[in-house]
């Protein structure tokens, strides 16, 4: 007998939080990363008829469309401080500091900061989701060897700048 | 390499979902599912490749195939035939070529296909080949053919007769028969095999021969007054011109007439070629025209690519193109911190 595939429903509330911390560790941003988590899954419903399970699993997938709305916002971002630096009318904003989750130690808070964010969405796929090479690749848009070098070297700077808070 | 510590740091301090946050996206999962149509996607291109190559060819070669068994036909090839009709006058040669086409078979008693007009003065010329089945057919027919012209009222012009042991025999008959008979001469040697080809040529002559008849007439009249005045020494060498002159035409007119009066038909017999009647089979024939339609497929789907190649080239180039700039914004985007 066949199973019935999951609902949209069951699919969101059990990769809430693999979404979340994926676009908090992108963003670097909690509140930014909430709002996007949930335009994902905004976009994640009226996609839904075109998942297709044999493609990828449903948190590839979702991390898929988590990354292609943050790249939007990213863009729109990105024209936004264009525009204000032609018109000079940029305003100074609070922006909070980064936290990338709870019980982090400074050293380490501090050293995720001062990565990329290419190097920070490698770090959330591959070590906090634990996602597999290939799958992170499929979720970066590249090749399974650029993903592992990319890694590789977010890794080194993370470690480096650890062990150099902590000597200082 | 990670230390396992912070990976497990990492891992531990990972960030979860605020009760207010599980809320606006279960309110959003909470909306109303769009109903899943039966699904149908196109499978990967690699897959797609995998299933479409082998059946465009099992198609390719199919289609060849059958169109081979189609065309090949149960007997032998027929026998191939030309047919052709000239005709005009001396003035102006009207030329007419009705060609029965590379395959197609002439009727087995072919009638004459430009009958002499019993009125006009015609330069009758007819030629046929015909094929007989072997060399007993062959002196049958070439006997035939020549007792028939004299039956006709008409006489054997020339006759070559060659019959080899291992080779095809001919034979290359030429008659003159009367002109009002030359279609019951065309018709009985029509009816000897299977004719390979035709040949009629008609020329009018009747004007040339009125026009000789004028300038004899005229040539007598001033023959007759120069010779009733009594023949000056001056006049005598332009009647000697001129006595010679309605010597010749007078020859000429008779000899046109005499032409006309008799058509000539020269009749070539030869045997069946012995390899070509064994040779092609019908898997041959089959296996020929298939390779012909692939030859042709193959063609085609060239000229398809020579005419795709460049449009095909210069749309990879541009996605190519794409996506490098899409990744380079991408990039772009997401190195700075």
């Amino acid at each position: 007998m066949k199973a019935e595939p999951p609902s949209f429903a069951a699919i969101a509330e059990q990769h809430l939080d693999d979404v979340l911390a994926y676009l908090v560790y992108l963003t670097a941003d909690h509140s930014l990363a909430e709002d996007l988590t949930v335009e994902t899954f905004e976009r994640a419903l009226r996609r839904w008829n075109r998942f297709d399970p044999r493609r990828g699993g449903a948190r590839t997938w979702l991390c898929q469309l988590a990354r292609s709305a943050a790249l939007d916002h990213f863009r729109s971002e990105a024209r936004r401080l264009r525009r204000e630096e032609r018109y000079a009318v940029r305003e100074l904003r609070e922006v909070p500091g980064p936290s990338f989750g709870e019980g982090l130690s400074p050293e380490l808070e501090h050293a995720l900061a001062e990565l990329s964010r290419a190097e920070r969405e490698v770090v959330a796929l591959r070590v906090v989701l634990e996602l597999d090479g290939e799958t992170a690749s499929r979720v970066l848009g590249i090749s399974p060897s650029a993903c592992s070098t990319r890694l590789s070297r977010a890794l080194q700077k993370l470690e480096g700048m650890v062990s150099a808070d902590a000597v200082a | 390499m990670l230390s396992p510590e912070l990976a497990t740091e990492l891992r531990s301090a990972r960030p979860s979902a605020s009760p207010d946050l599980r809320e606006r996206v279960l309110a959003v999962a909470a909306q109303e599912e769009p109903r899943r149509p039966p699904r149908f996607t196109l499978p990967p291109l690699r897959r797609l490749a995998v299933v479409a190559v082998p059946a465009a060819l099992a198609l390719a070669i199919g289609g060849a195939v059958v169109h081979g068994l189609v065309h090949s036909g149960g007997s032998g090839r027929t026998v191939a035939g030309t047919s052709a009709v000239h005709s005009g006058t001396v003035g102006q040669k009207l030329k007419q070529e009705g060609s029965a086409g590379a395959l197609a078979p002439l009727p087995a008693r072919a009638r004459a296909i430009a009958p002499s007009t019993p009125s006009r003065l015609q330069r009758y010329t007819a030629s046929l080949r015909v094929q007989v089945k072997n060399l007993n057919a062959l002196s049958d027919a070439t006997k035939r053919a020549m007792r028939f012209a004299r039956l006709l009222g008409g006489y054997v012009a020339s006759v070559q007769y060659s019959a080899p042991k291992n080779a095809r025999g001919g034979a290359s008959i030429i008659v003159r028969v009367p002109v009002d008979r030359v279609q019951d001469a065309i018709e009985e040697y029509s009816g000897l095999g299977t004719i390979l080809a035709q040949h009629v040529s008609i020329v009018d002559v009747t004007k040339a021969v009125q026009e000789e008849a004028k300038e004899i007439a005229r040539l007598q009249a001033e023959i007759a007054r120069i010779e009733a005045g009594g023949v000056t020494p001056a006049e005598r060498p332009r009647l000697s011109v001129a006595k010679a002159r309605l010597d010749y035409l007078t020859k000429l007119k008779a000899a046109t007439v005499r032409r006309a009066e008799l058509a000539r038909v020269k009749l070539v017999l030869t045997t069946k070629p012995k390899q070509a009647a064994a040779s092609t089979g019908r898997f041959d024939r089959t296996m020929s025209d298939a390779g012909g339609v692939l030859l042709r497929e193959a063609e085609i789907l060239f000229y398809a690519l020579i005419v795709a190649g460049p449009l095909l080239l210069l749309g990879a180039g541009a996605a190519l193109l794409a996506r490098a700039q899409r990744r380079r914004f991408e990039r772009r985007l997401l190195e700075p911190s």
